[in-house]
Parts: C-alpha cells; sequence; structure tokens
C-alpha cells in the first residue's frame, strides 16, 4: 500500500490561492523532494501534511486512513524547519531527549535511544555541551536527532541546509542519503534549490506559485520537463529560451528556423504546429562553442567568460539576445572574442507559444 | 579611533558625581534611622549616639506619645508591613499570571476589529489622581473601601498592562517554529505553553513580575484614599509620621529602611531567574 | 602592469581570546575583482570590517592609494561597503536611497540628479527610480545598495556575502550580472563568501583563508588546478577532490600508493620526479574529473551506486575498505552498481600532499 497520499489538497486564505490541487504519493523509505522558489507553497504544503495547518480542501491518507484532521501530536511525524528547535539555554542531550519526555518514557529508555541517535549521527561528543558552540553542520544534526530520536514515520524536513556553508551543504546532502538508506525513514524534503532537490529525491515535485507542475524522477525531469517554465526553474546555470518558427514536421523529425538557420531536431510533433511559432530551449551545457565557423552555426561576441573549475560559463551576445553556454576550460576566451555556437539538436526542446507546454 | 586617557577620567569623575547624588539620600536615611530624638535635625552624617530606640518604637506606637500627643498611627508596624506583602504579592501574582496568557494571546493570534492590545494602555495616558473619585465611588458600593481585597483588585488591573507589555516582548522573541515543532513532538498545545513558552519567557515573568511588586509596594495615593484603619499599606503608615504637629525623622527613618530593604531582598533572591542566557538565532561557527 | 589601490599589511585583529584575523597582508590592483574566501568564521568579514574601518586593527596598516588610512574613520577613506542585507532604507524611494550618500556632501541638487542618473542608467534602474526599495525585487534591491555606493565614486567597493541570503535561483543569475557590471565599470571590489564556486565565476583573484590565516592566494585557475595544500585542495571544486592515504613507493617505471590495499597510480611514465619521496606517508589526490574509466586502468574497484550530475554521471567506486573514489563517467555509459571497474588518473592532475603537514609536495603536471 502506499505510504502517504496526497489528495486534490488546496488551501486558501481569504481570496489568495496559496496551493492548488495537489497530488502525489509517496512509498515507504522513500525520499521525496519539493522544489520551488521562495513564496511557492513549499512550507505551506509541509504544515498540511505534519498536521500544523487544515487544508482547504483535500485529505491526507496514511497507509489508507484519513489523517486530515488528526492534530499533530498524534500522527508521530517529525519536522524540521529552517529555524529548528534546539533552546539554547539546555545542552544538545536535553535537547534531543525533550519529545521522549514529553512522552513520558523512563529515564534508561530515554538515555539508549538519545545514545543510539547520537552515535548514528556522529554527535555523541558534543552532547554535554550548549548549542551556541556548535558548528553549523553540528547544529543541524542536533536538530535532525530531535527528530529522529522518535522514530517518526515520516520526517518533514523544510529547508535544513539553507543556512549552511555551500561546502557543508555539499558533504550533507551525501550525509542525508546515506542516513535515510539506512535508517529506512520516509523524508519528504523541500528546498529552493532546484540541483539539491534533484540529487536528494527519489522522486521531485516541482511547485510553482501553489501549483504542482511536475511529479518525476529526477533523471526525467532533466529530459522531460512538461513546461516552460519547469525546464526555466530547473536548469542552472539558466536557460537559453528563443522564438523559432517550425518549418516543417516530418514523421520523425522537425526542422527549425532561426535567425536565418535551420536545424532539424529529432522529434515527434503534431502537424498543427507546422509554420508555427514556438519556444524553444536548450542547456548552456548543450551548445558547442568554435572559434571558426561551423555547418548550422551562430555567430556571436562574447561577453565575459565565468571559471567554474571544471568548465567555464560563456556569455555570448547573438543580436542583443544574451546565450550562455559552457566551453572547457582549455579554450582562451577573452571578452569581444568572435565565437561559433553550435545548438545539439537532441537537446532542444519545444514548447507552445500561449500554454508554455513541452510539445514533444 | 582610539580614546585617548582625558575622556576616560572625566567620564570617570562623572559616574563618582552620579553615584554620590543616587546614594546619598538612601545613606543619610540609614543614619537618621539610628539617630536619637536630639539628633534628629542635626546636619552630622553618623549618629554620635547610635540607638535603636526608633526601630523599638515602630512595635510599641505608644511610646511615640513621648514625642507627640496624637498620632495617627494607631498599631505597631507588623500590620502595614504584612498587609502591603500580601497585597503586592497577590497583586504581582494576578497580574503576571493573567498577563501572561493576555501577552501569548496577543503575540501569537491577531484580534479583528477595533480592539487592539493599545486599548490597554489607556488606563495609564491620564494622571492617576483624575481616576480618584470614580473609584472611590466605585469601592464605597462596592464595599470594598477600606478592604484590602479593593487594593488588590485596584492594583492588579492597573499594572497587567506592563506585564502584558513585558512579556508580550519576550514571547515575540520566540520563533513560532519552536511551538510547531513541539506540536509535531507530541505535546498538546497545552503543554506547548507550559514546556515551551513559559520555560523561555521565564525572565519576562520576573522582570514583569518585580517591577509590578515595586509599584504595588510603594503605592501611595490609592492606598491614601481608599484605606482607614483596616486595610492600611506601608506606604501609607510611613506618611502618618509627618503629622500635623511635627515630623518624627528618626522613626519614620527606621520604617522606611525596612520598607525598603524587603523588595531589595526579593530582588536578590529571584536575580538568577533574569539570566538564562538568552541567545537566540542560528549560530554559524 | 596595473596600480595597486588597496595594501592591506600585516593585519592582526583579536577579538577577546579569539585570533579572528592572523598576520593577514595582500594587495588588491586597479579593476580587479577581488574575493575573500573561505568558511564561517575564518576572518575574512573581520578583514573586510577593517578594511572598511568598521574595526580598528590590533596590528597592522590598510593603505588606500598608497596612504595610510588605518586610523580614519571610515567616511574619510573612500570606501563603500555593501551588507549582507544590503540595507537599502525601505520606505523611501529608490532615487532617494541613490542620492542619500550625495545629499551630505556640499553638491548641488542639479549635480546630484545628474549623477544619480547616471548611475541609475548603468544598473538598469532608470524604471525603478521612484519605486519605494522595500517593495522591490532581491535583484534590485543589490543594485540600489550597489548604486548607493557607486555615485560617490569610491576608490574601493566592498562586499560582504551580499548573495548568501539569496536563493538559488536568483544567485546563478546575480552572480554573472555582478561580474559584467563590476568589468563594465571598472570599479575595484572586494569580495567575501564562502561559497568557493561564486569565487571561482566571480573573481580576478582569490584569497583563501583559514582560521584567520591566509593560505593561498591566486587566480581561479592557479587555486583549482595547483592547490598549495590539503585543505585548499579539498575546499575548491566541486564534488570535492578524491583523497587516499598511504605510503608512496617509487620504483622505475611505476607509482605505488600502500594503502591497506596497493593501488597503482601510474605505469610505463619517469618517475625520477618522484624519487625524493620515496617511502613518504602521504595524501594523493586527483578530481573526479581527471580520472576515468579505461580497460587500461590501473586502480580496480566496484561501484557503489551512481548519481546523476547535470550532463554527466558520477560513479562512487569502493577500491577498498579504506579507499572510495568519485569518477565522472558519460551519461549514457552502461555501469551499474556492483559492476567491476578500472579507473586511469590523468597523471598531470595527481596532487600529492604530505600527511603530516598537509602540504603539497609536488606541483601536478611535473
Amino acid at each position: 500500500m502506499t505510504f502517504l497520499i496526497v489528495e486534490h489538497v488546496s488551501k486558501k486564505y481569504g481570496d489568495k490561492t496559496v496551493l492548488h490541487d495537489i497530488n502525489f504519493e509517496v512509498n515507504r523509505g522513500e525520499i521525496l523532494a519539493v522544489a520551488g522558489p521562495p513564496g511557492a507553497g513549499k512550507t505551506t504544503l509541509l504544515k498540511i501534511i505534519a498536521g500544523l495547518l487544515t487544508p482547504t480542501s483535500g485529505r491526507i491518507l496514511l497507509e489508507g486512513r484519513d489523517i486530515t484532521n488528526t492534530p499533530p501530536y498524534e500522527r508521530n511525524f517529525s519536522m524540521v524547519f529552517e529555524v529548528p528547535p534546539i533552546y539554547p539555554d539546555r545542552t544538545g542531550y536535553e535537547n534531543i531527549e525533550f519529545p521522549l519526555r514529553l512522552k513520558k518514557l523512563p529515564v534508561e529508555e530515554i538515555r539508549k535511544r538519545v545514545y543510539d541517535i547520537a552515535d548514528l549521527l556522529g554527535i555523541r561528543h558534543i552532547l554535554d555541551r550548549k548549542p551556541h558552540t556548535y558548528s553549523g553542520g553540528e547544529y543541524q544534526r542536533v536538530a535532525l536527532a530531535r527528530a529522529l530520536v522518535t522514530s517518526p514515520q515520516i520526517l518533514l524536513l523544510d529547508e535544513p541546509l539553507k543556512a549552511l556553508d555551500a561546502k557543508i551543504r555539499e558533504e550533507m546532502v551525501t550525509w542525508l542519503k546515506d542516513l535515510q538508506r539506512r535508517l529506512r525513514v520516509t523524508v519528504i524534503h523541500a528546498t529552493h534549490d532546484p540541483l539539491e532537490a534533484m540529487s536528494i529525491g527519489d522522486k521531485v515535485v516541482i511547485l510553482l506559485h501553489g501549483v504542482q507542475k511536475q511529479l518525476s524522477k529526477p533523471s526525467e525531469l532533466l529530459n522531460k520537463p512538461l513546461d516552460l517554465e519547469v525546464d526555466e526553474y530547473i536548469s542552472i546555470p539558466a536557460l537559453n529560451v528563443f522564438k523559432v518558427r517550425i518549418e516543417e514536421v516530418l514523421e520523425e523529425s522537425a526542422i527549425l528556423s532561426l535567425d536565418r538557420l535551420k536545424i532539424k531536431i529529432p522529434t515527434r510533433i503534431s502537424k498543427n504546429y507546422e509554420g508555427k511559432e514556438v519556444y524553444a530551449s536548450i542547456r548552456p551545457i548543450d551548445i558547442s562553442i568554435f572559434k571558426s565557423e561551423q555547418p548550422g552555426s551562430f555567430r556571436g561576441k562574447v561577453v565575459m567568460s565565468q571559471y567554474m573549475g571544471r568548465n567555464q560559463l560563456v556569455t555570448i551576445n547573438i543580436n542583443d539576445i544574451s546565450i550562455r553556454a559552457i566551453a572547457d576550460k582549455i579554450f582562451r576566451i577573452e571578452r569581444d572574442d568572435v565565437v561559433y555556437l553550435q545548438l545539439k539538436p537532441e537537446r532542444i526542446r519545444l514548447y507552445d507559444l500561449n500554454t508554455l507546454k513541452n510539445i514533444m | 579611533m582610539k580614546l585617548s586617557i582625558l575622556p576616560k577620567i572625566i567620564i570617570a569623575c562623572l559616574i563618582v558625581v552620579f553615584i554620590l547624588w543616587t546614594l546619598t539620600p538612601v545613606l543619610w536615611m540609614i543614619s537618621l534611622s539610628f539617630k536619637p530624638y536630639g539628633e534628629w535635625r542635626t546636619p552630622h552624617l553618623l549618629p554620635q549616639k547610635p540607638t535603636l530606640d526608633n526601630y523599638r518604637m515602630l512595635f510599641t506606637p505608644q511610646a511615640l506619645q513621648i514625642f507627640i500627643a496624637y498620632t495617627a498611627i494607631i498599631e505597631p508596624v507588623t500590620g502595614p508591613l504584612t498587609r502591603s506583602l500580601i497585597v503586592s504579592i497577590i497583586a504581582t501574582l494576578i497580574a503576571v499570571i493573567i498577563g501572561f496568557f493576555t501577552a501569548y494571546g496577543a503575540s501569537r493570534y491577531n484580534t479583528p476589529g477595533p480592539f487592539t492590545l493599545f486599548f490597554t494602555l489607556l488606563t495609564r495616558m491620564l494622571p492617576p489622581a483624575t481616576f480618584l473619585t470614580p473609584i472611590m465611588v466605585y469601592f464605597t458600593t462596592l464595599g470594598l473601601f477600606d478592604n484590602i481585597a479593593g487594593l488588590i483588585l485596584l492594583y492588579s488591573a492597573t499594572t497587567i498592562t506592563y506585564a502584558i507589555w513585558i512579556m508580550k516582548g519576550f514571547i515575540d522573541a520566540i520563533p513560532v517554529e519552536w511551538e510547531e515543532a513541539a506540536l509535531m513532538e507530541g505535546a498538546k498545545p497545552i503543554e506547548v505553553l507550559f514546556k515551551v513558552v513559559l520555560p523561555i519567557a521565564r525572565p519576562g515573568l520576573v522582570v514583569s513580575g518585580l517591577f509590578i511588586f515595586l509599584m504595588a509596594w510603594t503605592e501611595l495615593l490609592f492606598a491614601l484614599v481608599l484605606t482607614n484603619v483596616h486595610a492600611v499599606t506601608l506606604p501609607v503608615q510611613i506618611s502618618k509620621y509627618v503629622t500635623a504637629v511635627g515630623a518624627l525623622w528618626g522613626t519614620q527613618a527606621a520604617i522606611a529602611l525596612l520598607g525598603s530593604i524587603i523588595p531589595v531582598i526579593i530582588g536578590y533572591m529571584i536575580q538568577k531567574h533574569l539570566v538564562t542566557g538568552f541567545t537566540f538565532g542560528l549560530v554559524r561557527a | 602592469m596595473s596600480r595597486v589601490v588597496l595594501r592591506v599589511e600585516n593585519i592582526v585583529k583579536t577579538f577577546g581570546k579569539t585570533i579572528a584575523v592572523n598576520d593577514v597582508s595582500f594587495e588588491v590592483y586597479e579593476g580587479e575583482l577581488f574575493t575573500l574566501l573561505g568558511p564561517s568564521g575564518c576572518g575574512k568579514t573581520t578583514t573586510l570590517r577593517v578594511i572598511a574601518g568598521l574595526e580598528y586593527p590590533d596590528r597592522g596598516r590598510v593603505y588606500i592609494d598608497n596612504v595610510d588610512v588605518t586610523d580614519l574613520p571610515p567616511r574619510d577613506r573612500n570606501v563603500c561597503l555593501v551588507f549582507q542585507e544590503y540595507a537599502v532604507f525601505p520606505h523611501m524611494s529608490v532615487y532617494d536611497n541613490i542620492a542619500f550618500g550625495l545629499k551630505s556632501r556640499k553638491i548641488s541638487k542639479l549635480d546630484i540628479d545628474k549623477k544619480v542618473r547616471e548611475v541609475a542608467e548603468l544598473l538598469d534602474l532608470q524604471k525603478l527610480l521612484w519605486q519605494k526599495a522595500g517593495k522591490i525585487g532581491l535583484s534590485e534591491q543589490q543594485r540600489t545598495a550597489i548604486a548607493r555606493c557607486i555615485v560617490v565614486e569610491p576608490k574601493l567597493l566592498l562586499l560582504d556575502e551580499p548573495l548568501t541570503l539569496v536563493d538559488a535561483k536568483i544567485r546563478e543569475r546575480m552572480r554573472r550580472e555582478l561580474r559584467k557590471m563590476q568589468r563594465d565599470l571598472g570599479v575595484t571590489m572586494v569580495f567575501v563568501t564562502h561559497d568557493q564556486l561564486e569565487a571561482l565565476m566571480l573573481s580576478d583573484r582569490i584569497a583563501i583563508m583559514r582560521e584567520g590565516k591566509l593560505i593561498q592566494i591566486g587566480t581561479p585557475q592557479e587555486i583549482y588546478d595547483n592547490p598549495v595544500n590539503l585543505f585548499v585542495a579539498s575546499f575548491i571544486g566541486s564534488p570535492t577532490m578524491n583523497f587516499l592515504e598511504g605510503v608512496l613507493r617509487v620504483f622505475e617505471d611505476k607509482l605505488i600508493l600502500e594503502s591497506d590495499v596497493k593501488i597503482d597510480l601510474m605505469r610505463g611514465v619517469d618517475t625520477r620526479p618522484y624519487n625524493l619521496l620515496d617511502g613518504k606517508k602521504v595524501i594523493i589526490g586527483f578530481r573526479p574529473e581527471d580520472a576515468f574509466i579505461s580497460p587500461e586502468g590501473l586502480i580496480k574497484g566496484v561501484v557503489q551506486h551512481t548519481e546523476i550530475a547535470g550532463d554527466r554521471k558520477i560513479i562512487h567506486v569502493k577500491v577498498s575498505d579504506k579507499c572510495s573514489i568519485r569518477v565522472f563517467v558519460d551519461l549514457y555509459a552502461l555501469i551499474g552498481i556492483g559492476d567491476v571497474t578500472s579507473i586511469q588518473v590523468n597523471p598531470l592532475r595527481l596532487h600529492i600532499f604530505d600527511k603530516e603537514t598537509g602540504l603539497k609536495l609536488l606541483r601536478a603536471g611535473v
């Protein structure tokens, strides 16, 4: 049986709709990532699942049981907020044991559970200290320990890595996945960073201004974004988008015209699009840069190049449109250089001009 | 920019002057309480023949008759002292407890309509004396005149404002997420209030409690008007030592000193509750 | 040769018992974007504040345009600091925000107007001039804060982690816009961040700090390709560099690392440059992109798991109980969990660090 089902959940505040018909299922032991820019409704969604808010309509089902109206203290879920509840005047141990003391468990049982979770998270050595002595990573781990010590059915994480240094964030993603694998706890992880969502989630929900735009595995998300907004959201570095005209629609391909060039891309789209204008998108990594003219390449002028370690991000100006491409780092690229860009045809995606939906 | 020596000396001098300015009346009062009758009006700081008579006479008001034939002091100091304690402590408890719940509500919930928290400040916007006559009339009608219950009621009602405002500030500083997390961790809403909010807001309770206690303890105007014989509090009793025909300085200093020490003792005993290491905000090492 | 705009000499700053900045010296050239990079608490923000004049150093001097400004208050130094939260006045319009610094100087209203409009044009704020600064987007707020600084024509623009509080998508865009603006205007900037990718993308030169000390200064390429010690090597680069610990054994034509197993690092290469390192306790480092799957690969292991990273995949290979490495492979490579594979490391990209000190023993590419 599917572990958690979120069914037609909507949330309105007066006239304002914050969440609009959210539907997804989470299997036991899975990590579901919820990704969306700030204000998209991730926290509201998580709070509804937690029971801290009631949905205006819709249901939450746990193993088939309707728990929409069960109060949060009866659900046995745990939630780690952006500002975790770590009381500054108590030690790490006292903070972690708090939920167990609420349940009035015997002292020996509490001690065993706290130590077990502390060992698992590698924080046994800091239990005696007060929170203001902790580093950012330690702080988050204590917050996690507190959430996990009750062996919750579902762990809800609301942007838990936001306040951490970039390097530590990287380590924590790996660490979290590892921890989740060992504990086999079901996790719902909300973040504003699409890359974080795609590295951590078994499945990803894209939430944009309260609307669930897509629910897929990370690889599917990258290969087939359902609409242009999703494509733009998940692409870091930023997506290149421009209007093209579909000259001809063939059985296994379509011919687009951009500027004065024609590109043939392998795809099956409806014949109705022949002669129409659509949006085409392509990621920087799928554009190749050459110093000399190539068949089917566009000419442009380099605005700047930014070193990224493994490669470089080049911003090019073509007819006053800004295009971004990734080049190998060996390439010497300077401002105002003339370069030729070739788009990988199989990596171009097309979207309807009006509905913005993927037409491929 | 470094501070050179001269400004530091000037600042030190100013601080010394300020300390002297504040402490001198207190020092005078202490020495006056140990001076015998003859020395009450002398300008010496230290009594030449220190005596405990003033203190003894607090307990035997009849002894005052050797100085002044008729006084309004009809009972030993134990009466007003206990009554002041009872009135102040109970009024403080009422104000702080009700104030805490109100502050929590004001902090966490938005009240609709025109009845904002602002209204609680209205009682403090006019000079208290304007309320004397109406309160006097209410109290006599209700039988609360010359009754410590009346004083308790009045003091808690007028000081609850401070309790609410002080504690709201402390409660506002607690992130709402902490309460939500406690709900997730299995605490029922009432448990959240007492196990999460209360311990963290405790300094707020202590601060407002002390503040209100002091206000009740030293309140003179309404006590003078609303008490007669049965509900006389300490400030009223102290005022009686300045009679129509003369002032009993030494004994007054003695009773005043007694009245001043009690709040100091109470404050000292609870001071550790004021310090809880309030460090909110995420720590990034 | 560019002019030196900022020189920081032997700065020491302590707070109580903590040494926040420990003997830091560097120079910043005109028109450069110079970044102070390091983990939280390394002293980079304190150093920036010393340059700005908000902190007075216990020792050391600060020179701006060869003038010793150490004893001068911030407003006399001709520098401007953009704070992490931008500190724009929310209830004032963008125009008033930008004009703010100019109003206290004795400039005519006409001149102020002219300058404000010029700078607004430069930063693409012309359309927002009369909006309340509190109501515009974050990127626009940052540009307003920067405009407020630029309009007083400071010698130096200092930015304290301006992109830290911004979400990932906007941060990516602002990284490009900020760099473009800096290059277009030619403003000399000192930038503080903990994000190594940000430092690589924005800077002309980077100074890495750790626990108050300056560890390495160089261009992004220098720091990436030639980290001076273990800390820099692990801090720079995402995903993090692979590290293998053991004793190095140098033979005539091969290099072997003795860990809990014997790992072949190179074969058929001239190993004379490594002779001095024979028998040393070392830590070998190489980046995931400098290793690849190859049938002739010398390092053998079992694939533990795979993850997608943009246009490629990363496979985690377990070589032994103590050695695990990550390698980039093609997105469509037919490799899965449990497969036995052999990895080849580019010998030109192998870094060798001393185990005790963490220092680089041999420059890669030798």
